[in-house]
């Protein structure tokens, strides 16, 4: 399962979200998950869900390999359902034994649910169709005016973009690991909760040793580049707004009015 | 001063750590106590931040809080957000002290910051205080000890992560 997350992956392409400035996707992306979290109505998360249908569309990326993204979240999805509708105080419509699942609850656990699926999957969009050193130069264009309150805006954007490059790495790596382990007899999930997290260690600890063996020979090889953070470094490409750029502003500006609109009259 | 470059990827490293961790293990390591919910082993990047520096660990709990407002919303970066406190807390203190000993004096303050987040997102006193509060304890207490775990077999390991060791 964990070759399914796509957390972190790039794709590289010419399609229409991959050639949009890496700053209006950053901005977008923040618009759309403030307008995600502003709807309450059925019409409104219709909407949203149609809106993000035609961005996986417009990617040119295969919809199965996107949508391959959420399926290591589905038992986090799957659960918050069934908590919300079984925790929810309302109106009582079905009873199992102790629980009671309430109107309220099945609508609240639906919409959360689909929430977290729209979530995990536009933003999995964003870094599917960035470069890696473009969303750096987008994070660090965009933190630029925090530096005069001593913001380390280079250093952040670089640490950002370099653990979001290295997620499916150190996934790979745990995978190996975890099924190294399981040859040896670990076994993952049966036990208590302190069962299981002492039966982790075994993973955890050489996991911990190679990511840390990799950032030593990342290190090496950027200051053997004469690597000196962010003061007076040049780019190969200056990021540049297009009209496509504006045109995906405004849309996700109108995005937000949606969910402000559906917020107060919803 | 810029951050060694060293400094920066090992930031870079735990951050991605952080994010890996509770997408990765959430199925085996994830104890839900309707409202709180926690991944064992999620504080271990932060933790071991601790030992490189206080900036490096503050950047760790700042990727974490992105990351996790990016993929799991605004409640669980709040509380992400707890961490950039505690981070630099204890690397201030871990200078001076043993590891073990900056990770038990940062408990009360991640608990207290914790409760302190989770108030304006509507939760009752009991629900903050007693559920999020004793539970973030507990939670720490537990990565600690991890913590403790790995930070042994990387230095088994021969690999030194921080500046002062």
């Amino acid at each position: 399962m964990l070759k399914d997350i796509t957390l972190g992956q790039y794709v590289p392409g010419d399609s229409l979200l991959h050639r949009l400035d890496p700053r209006s996707k950053i901005l977008g992306s923040m618009l759309y998950i403030v307008a995600l979290f502003l709807l309450k109505s059925g019409l409104g998360y219709a909407l949203i869900t149609a809106f993000t249908i035609l961005l996986v569309l417009l990617s040119a990326l295969p919809p199965r390999y996107v949508l391959r993204g959420i399926r290591p979240v589905i038992f986090i999805v799957l659960f918050t359902v069934v908590l919300n509708i079984f925790l929810t105080p309302g109106e009582v419509v079905w009873r199992l034994g102790p629980f009671k699942a309430t109107d309220q609850g099945i609508r609240l656990g639906v919409f959360m649910g689909w929430r977290l699926l729209l979530l995990v999957l536009t933003t999995s969009l964003l870094t599917l169709t960035s470069s890696p050193i473009a969303l750096t130069d987008g994070i660090e264009h965009l933190l630029r005016p925090f530096t005069k309150i001593g913001v380390p805006a280079h250093e952040l954007a670089m640490m950002m973009t370099i653990a979001l490059r290295f997620i499916p790495t150190l996934l790979e790596e745990t995978d190996k690991i975890m099924k190294a382990q399981m040859a040896r007899g670990a076994d993952f999930e049966s036990g208590n909760i302190i069962q299981r997290a002492r039966g982790m260690i075994p993973l955890l600890v050489p996991l911990f040793v190679s990511a840390f063996r990799r950032a030593d020979e990342l290190a090496t090889a950027m200051e053997a580049r004469c690597y000196r953070g962010g003061e007076g470094r040049t780019r190969l490409k200056e990021l540049r707004f297009m009209g496509a750029d504006f045109v995906a502003l405004t849309i996700s500006v109108l995005l937000l009015a949606l969910g402000v609109a559906d917020r107060i009259w919803g | 001063m810029p951050m060694r470059s060293r400094d920066l990827v090992y930031g870079a490293m735990l951050t991605a750590l952080s994010l890996l961790i509770p997408i990765a293990f959430g199925n085996y390591l994830r104890v839900y106590l309707p409202p709180f919910s926690a991944t064992l082993a999620s504080h271990v990047p932060v933790m071991l931040a601790m030992l490189v520096s206080p900036s490096v660990a503050a950047l760790v709990g700042i990727g974490s809080s992105i990351g996790f407002l990016v993929v799991l919303g605004p409640v669980i970066a709040a509380r992400a957000a707890v961490h950039i406190a505690v981070g630099i807390v204890g690397a201030i203190l871990a200078r001076n002290h043993t590891f073990a000993t900056a990770l038990l004096a940062t408990a009360p303050i991640h608990a207290l910051g914790e409760v302190l987040v989770v108030l304006p997102f509507g939760f009752s006193s009991y629900e903050a205080w007693v559920l999020v509060g004793v539970g973030t304890l507990l939670h720490h207490t537990a990565d600690a000890l991890i913590a403790l775990a790995i930070a042994a077999g990387i230095k088994v390991a021969g690999i030194s992560i921080g500046h002062h060791h």
